[in-house]
């Protein structure tokens, strides 16, 4: 820093008067740093001929923009033009009637031109300017809009959201085509330099939330911005609660809804997924899917999500409570085909549960890393390995295996990614209390994560809403789809 | 601590899971025993009594707006006095909640699991209850909205699936020993539904507060009506002989039944409404913890609830706690008897002299 | 900064506590007590044998084939009930299970010798069923328990299942512990238990048990039996059966047997003075089930006279159940004493005193009314013959 003090500052002094076009370049060079992507190309600009540069970063540019609306320009009309550096509109003639890229500026120090240059912009340097002219040319290659491999859909709209933040707001406004939806942006990150965009409809949204998330969003500090979840977990109301009070979701027909319904949703560059605040515990057990499938249907399927969560939270455990501290509560006949499949396996109860529970997790965490094709492989492996020699060899007890597979296929009914995540975590601390206390155990346990529940909140609103606190109309639309005929004008 | 609103709904949820689940635990042995198949009189009665005094509250709560009960006792007698019979309030809130905690601990080691020592229950049980209000009492009224809704659900599921057991015949003759022994009886639910004057320390929490004798007499009738089924069912069962001779016949009466496959269904009942009490234990152990913090004019509740909760913990173990003369006449007649004078005679008397005092001044 | 620190204070302290798991059951050692049974040996001590599940595979999951003793019976003597029990574990070496016992089964000797004191262990522990079924063995129970052959491994289950259908409840008079029990202490309604014994005629080398004759108890002791059609009798009286057969003789050689179902009972007291009327009033929809001889019901003659032998067949079976358990038995089986509880609580007080007593002077006075409904697949006779051969 000093060194490029020391270096420059007489030289830009004397440039002051007139600068060539070297030191102009070599100003900007060395405010980058030397780095190796930058590219430049020459040509001469005016009745004069006055030599000019322009500056870009590789590979943040479109090429074919910066060919046709910039450099094919400049070439071929701005030779009526007079670019003597006398002339104080110079600039102001080349940006405004030669130019035809969407967006320029003018900028006068390197520091600036090489903010907008690290964005996608290309500076076009001439002899004898202070000013320089920056011509908006990003474009950058982006993944094509494709299915969302998060999350599948039999019915309904297959487009997922990309990487880039521009894209995704189209994908939202393609949607909902009101002159209601604002889009708030800003940058975020004090290096990285993300787009941020609040997303939601004027006249639908709720005030207090909005400002909250305004505000909440104003108070990051933070160096990077990688990803959304980055800021999913800065603006979280209860940070360190296992369960997610921000949904995030990878489909822009479900951001489309939930903004209609009011929600504010926050639009991250670089990463396909949006986060939408507030969200329930109820927001987190629904899909837009349900929207598009056959009401009873829907609300069918919503329910048998709403068992398999309390499933995967409660199965295990009850199990091993309900086998080491209550068994009378087993029917006859089925306590005497788990005794008889007991039979001489070594592990006690507990540790069989919890054993085959974290393979079960291994197993899944190794399929999901994995390419896809290795994984049929280790599913293979699991299925085989685990629920079909283990029992063979009398190593593990085949109702533990029928217990850990039922976990498993209810874990899969969740439709949230992190919500499934902390209930699986949850599960197994429900496991322990079982373990100590039996069935009372895991009331203890229910109690405590009850609770919590009923106190987190998500921007004000409560997370077990609309069933704690009880709003009829809200909780019969949670617990059954509605057929659109009935609900009239609000989704 | 900012004012924390709970809405007429979850009030009433409050309340109604108070009421069954203390009564579950507490009330069934004696009106059994005693009173047999009259005993949904002495619930009329006792819900009547309890009514009596839900009105009297309201009527406080009316004139000392925004006031709880420990704060208004001091407008109306004056600093001295009514700092004395506010003590009386708070030391009732905590022998309701030993005395609770202490047969919930009981009945635990007697039938869920017997060769638990008694402490562990009430640690647990006090920790929740301790979480839960230290957390506040907006996240307790919603979580006793969902076990309410719970405990509503299974108590009609468990009759529904019961009516083949039941004989009418059983609960016939009526009034037998003439109308003396429900009254008497009156006193027990009358006594253990009355521990709704916790709500006196709600009252500035509720956001509608003027519709709270209506919701809590409604709370009040369902809660009762409820347990009388219950009683009633398992009276109609297993014959009032056999259920005069249980220490909980609604533990029995759920033994009995079968529900589809299951031979067993009192764990489940049993964890029901154990989730309950520790609802049940929360809000009076707020009320306490409230009562205490504006009596003492401290800043926060919270001390108090790490202070009383260690002692309430040790309550299995207070003395004579494991001697049956003293326990049996503690909880036929000390207990329930105590309870009414508080929670009618001391209420009365605030309003009246209430009363007296808007008149005169 | 100090809540927090005691907050941690008080949460370690809970760890400790923690590490404990009472109550928990060493599930692979547990055994399931399929019928645990209560006799005197012959030198009049109280002998306890309980009959144990071994588990096995159900027969769908290829459990068919296991070569292993299905249950094993082991009995002790002892002062009290838990006593025996403590030197059948000594034996077992395994955790007994009571809480889904499926049969309870009292040895005739110990039954009339009396109950008393040994129930009480059902009362008191929380672990016994209520919903097991009692049942009074006519042999001694060891041998009772030990021996029987059913056609499931389990025999307990097969009698289970037995008493449980709604079928042959009134055949069998089943009864559940949580009935029994208070009976035993009751006046007003003693307790009628389903017998068992094993059945002659399958030689000695097959036990094959029945449940069959009814145990009728005064309090807590065993006076009598009574034989199949009074157990069906008494079912009907006692209301716990509303469905039953029964067989009527009309002429010599012609015998038909009827479907009753349902079958209404009433029972009324009329006082007069000292004297106590009991009014059994029945009504019951029957239907013929066979006949050994041709039937014309066509006839309203025919059918009159049908309806009025069944109708005396009827009252005379009530009066000769009644008159035999009041004043042969002098106990309370059918529950008359508790509806006269129930229509008048007054009454009973001065009654209730010396209610056995009084049994002996009971009067009763059936009034039946039954109603034919069907006749089985043929309208008119048993089978008509040729036509030629009529004529």
């Amino acid at each position: 820093m000093t060194k490029h003090n020391d270096s420059n500052t007489p030289r830009r002094l004397e440039s002051k008067e007139r600068p060539s076009l070297d030191v102009l370049k070599k100003n900007i060079e060395t405010e980058l740093g030397n780095t190796s992507d930058i590219r430049t190309r020459e040509c001469t600009v005016g009745e004069q001929m006055i030599p000019a540069v322009l500056v870009w970063i590789d590979g943040m540019v479109n090429s074919i923009d910066l060919n046709s609306n910039v450099l094919s320009p400049i070439i071929s009309k701005s030779v009526e033009l007079d670019m003597s550096p006398e002339n104080k509109q110079a600039l102001k003639l080349l940006s405004h009637s030669i130019l035809t890229a969407t967006e320029t500026t003018a900028v006068t120090t390197p520091a600036q031109a090489t903010s907008l240059m690290v964005e996608g912009w290309t500076i076009i340097l001439i002899e004898g300017h202070n000013a320089m002219v920056a011509v908006n040319t990003l474009g950058f290659e982006t993944r094509s809009i494709d299915e969302p491999s998060s999350a599948n859909v039999i019915r309904g709209p297959r487009d997922g959201f990309v990487e880039s933040i521009a894209m995704n707001i189209s994908l939202i406004r393609r949607r909902v085509r009101s002159k209601q939806i604002r889009v708030e942006s800003q940058t975020l990150g004090s290096i990285s330099h993300t787009k941020i965009a609040l997303l939601y409809v004027e006249d639908r949204v709720d005030r207090k939330v909005l400002e909250e998330v305004r505000k909440r969003v104003s108070k990051i500090d933070i160096d990077a911005v990688l990803e959304s979840h980055y800021i999913e977990e800065m603006i979280k109301d209860s940070p360190w609660s296992l369960f997610p009070t921000v949904y995030s979701t990878e489909r822009p027909d479900d951001v489309a809804g939930l903004i209609l319904d009011g929600q504010v949703a926050i639009l991250v560059d670089g990463t396909p997924f949006v986060l939408v605040l507030p969200c329930t515990l109820f927001h987190l057990l629904k899909t837009t899917e349900d929207l598009y499938l056959a009401y009873p249907v829907a609300t069918f399927v919503r329910w048998i999500r709403f068992v398999g969560f309390l499933l995967t939270l409660l199965l295990p455990a009850t199990y091993v409570g309900i086998l080491i501290f209550h068994p009378e509560m087993v029917p006859p006949q089925l306590l005497s085909s788990i005794l008889s499949a007991r039979d001489g396996v070594p592990f006690p109860i507990l540790l069989e549960a919890l054993l085959m529970e974290l393979t079960f997790e291994g197993l899944r965490e190794a399929s999901v890393r994995m390419p896809r094709s290795v994984g049929s492989a280790i599913s293979i492996v699991g299925a085989l390995v685990i629920g079909e020699s283990a029992v063979q060899a009398g190593i593990i007890s085949s109702p533990s295996v029928i217990i850990v597979a039922g976990t498993a296929i209810s874990s899969f009914t969740i439709p949230s990614n992190s919500l499934s995540g902390s209930i699986r975590i949850l599960k197994f601390v429900m496991l322990i209390f079982a373990s100590i206390l039996g069935l009372y155990g895991i009331i203890i346990g229910l109690f405590i994560v009850g609770i919590h529940l009923s106190a987190i909140k998500s921007v004000g609103m409560p997370y077990l809403a609309p069933f704690a606190p009880f709003k009829k109309d809200e909780a019969i639309r949670s617990f059954i789809r509605l057929p659109w005929f009935i609900q009239r004008n609000k989704r | 601590m900012n004012q924390q609103i709970i809405s007429n709904k979850q009030f009433f949820f409050i309340v109604f899971v108070s009421i069954t689940c203390l009564s579950f635990f507490s009330s069934p042995n004696q009106l059994t025993s005693q009173v047999k198949q009259d005993l949904w009189l002495s619930m009329i009665f006792g819900t009547l009594i309890d009514i009596y005094v839900a009105y009297i509250l309201q009527s406080l709560g009316n004139q000392y707006k925004g006031k709880t009960i420990i704060q208004y006792t001091g407008s109306i007698l004056g600093k001295a006095a009514g700092k004395i019979v506010s003590l009386c309030y708070l030391l009732f809130f905590l022998i309701v909640m030993m005395t609770a905690m202490w047969i919930y601990c009981d009945f635990m080691s007697r039938s869920l699991m017997p060769e638990t020592p008694q402490l562990v229950f009430s640690l647990t049980m006090m920790f929740c209850a301790g979480m839960a209000t230290w957390i506040g009492i907006e996240a307790i009224a919603r979580l006793s909205q969902l076990i309410g809704a719970i405990v509503l659900v299974a108590s009609i599921i468990l009759f529904i699936c019961s009516i083949a057991d039941f004989r009418i015949e059983n609960l016939l003759p009526v009034l037998e020993d003439g109308i003396l022994p429900p009254l008497r009886g009156a006193i027990y639910p009358g006594s253990w539904f009355g521990i709704c004057i916790t709500v006196a320390m709600l009252m500035p929490h509720l956001s509608n507060p003027s519709k709270m004798f209506w919701m809590k007499s409604k709370a009040v009738v369902l809660g009762a009506f409820i347990m009388t089924i219950y009683l009633m069912y398992s009276i109609a069962v297993m014959g009032p002989d056999m259920a005069g001779k249980f220490e909980n016949p609604i533990y029995i009466f759920s033994r009995i039944t079968h529900l589809i496959i299951l031979d067993r269904v009192e764990v489940l009942l049993l964890l029901i409404f154990i989730f309950g009490s520790l609802i049940t234990i929360s809000i009076v152990f707020f009320a306490f913890t409230k009562g205490m913090q504006q009596w003492t004019g401290s800043k926060s509740p919270k001390p108090w609830i790490i202070i009383f909760g260690i002692i309430v913990v040790f309550s299995p173990f207070a003395p004579f706690s494991h001697n049956s003369p003293v326990i049996s006449s503690y909880l036929s007649y000390w207990f329930p008897i105590g309870a009414l004078c508080i929670e009618g005679g001391l209420t009365t008397m605030l309003f009246i002299i209430a009363m007296l005092r808007r008149h005169t001044g | 900064m100090f809540f927090r620190f005691l907050k941690t204070c008080l949460l370690l302290s809970v760890l400790p506590l923690l590490g404990g798991c009472w109550s928990q059951i060493n599930f692979d050692q547990l055994t399931v007590v399929s019928s645990l049974g209560l006799d005197l040996n012959p030198d009049k001590r109280l002998e306890v044998t309980i009959q144990l599940v071994n588990p096995t595979l159900p027969i769908s999951a290829g459990g068919g084939n296991q070569q292993r003793r299905s249950i094993a019976t082991y009995s002790a003597v002892g002062a009290t009930v838990e006593d025996a029990l403590e030197t059948i574990r000594q034996q077992a070496k395994k955790s007994l299970f009571f809480p889904q016992t499926r049969v309870v089964m009292i040895g005739e000797r110990l039954a009339r010798k009396g109950l008393d004191g040994v129930m009480d262990y059902f009362w008191r522990n929380q672990y016994q069923n209520f919903n097991s079924f009692v049942l009074i063995s006519k042999e001694p129970v060891r041998q009772a328990l030990g021996k029987s052959q059913e056609l499931q491994a389990v025999p307990a289950d097969e009698w289970k299942a037995y008493l449980e259908s709604k079928y042959y409840k009134s055949l069998s008079g089943a009864i559940e512990l949580y009935q029994f029990l208070p009976r035993l202490n009751q006046s007003g309604y003693a307790a009628a238990v389903p017998g068992l014994r094993s059945a002659e005629s399958y030689g000695a080398n097959q036990r094959i048990m029945a449940i069959e004759e009814l145990a009728v108890f005064r309090h807590e002791r065993l006076v009598g039996w009574m034989n199949s059609d009074e157990t069906q009798m008494v079912s009907w009286l006692s209301g716990m059966a509303k469905s039953g057969s029964f067989k009527v003789k009309i002429d010599e050689g012609t015998i038909i047997s009827f479907q009753m179902n349902p079958v209404a009972v009433r029972l009324t007291p009329v006082f007069d003075g000292e004297r106590i009327t009991l009014k059994v009033k029945m009504v019951a929809e029957a239907g013929i089930v066979t006949s050994t001889a041709e039937l014309n019901l066509a006839d309203p003659d025919f059918n009159r006279k049908l309806v009025r032998s069944l109708t005396d067949h009827l009252q005379r079976q009530t009066e000769h159940t009644v008159y035999k358990l009041f004043r042969t038995y002098r106990t309370d089986s059918i529950g008359f004493g508790e509806t006269i509880h129930r229509k008048a609580p007054s009454k009973w007080k001065k009654l209730k005193k010396d209610w056995e007593e009084r049994l002996k002077t009971i009067k009763v006075e059936p009034e039946i009314k039954v109603v034919m409904t069907k006749s089985g697949l043929l309208i008119e006779g048993l089978i008509t013959k040729d036509d030629e051969e009529k004529k």
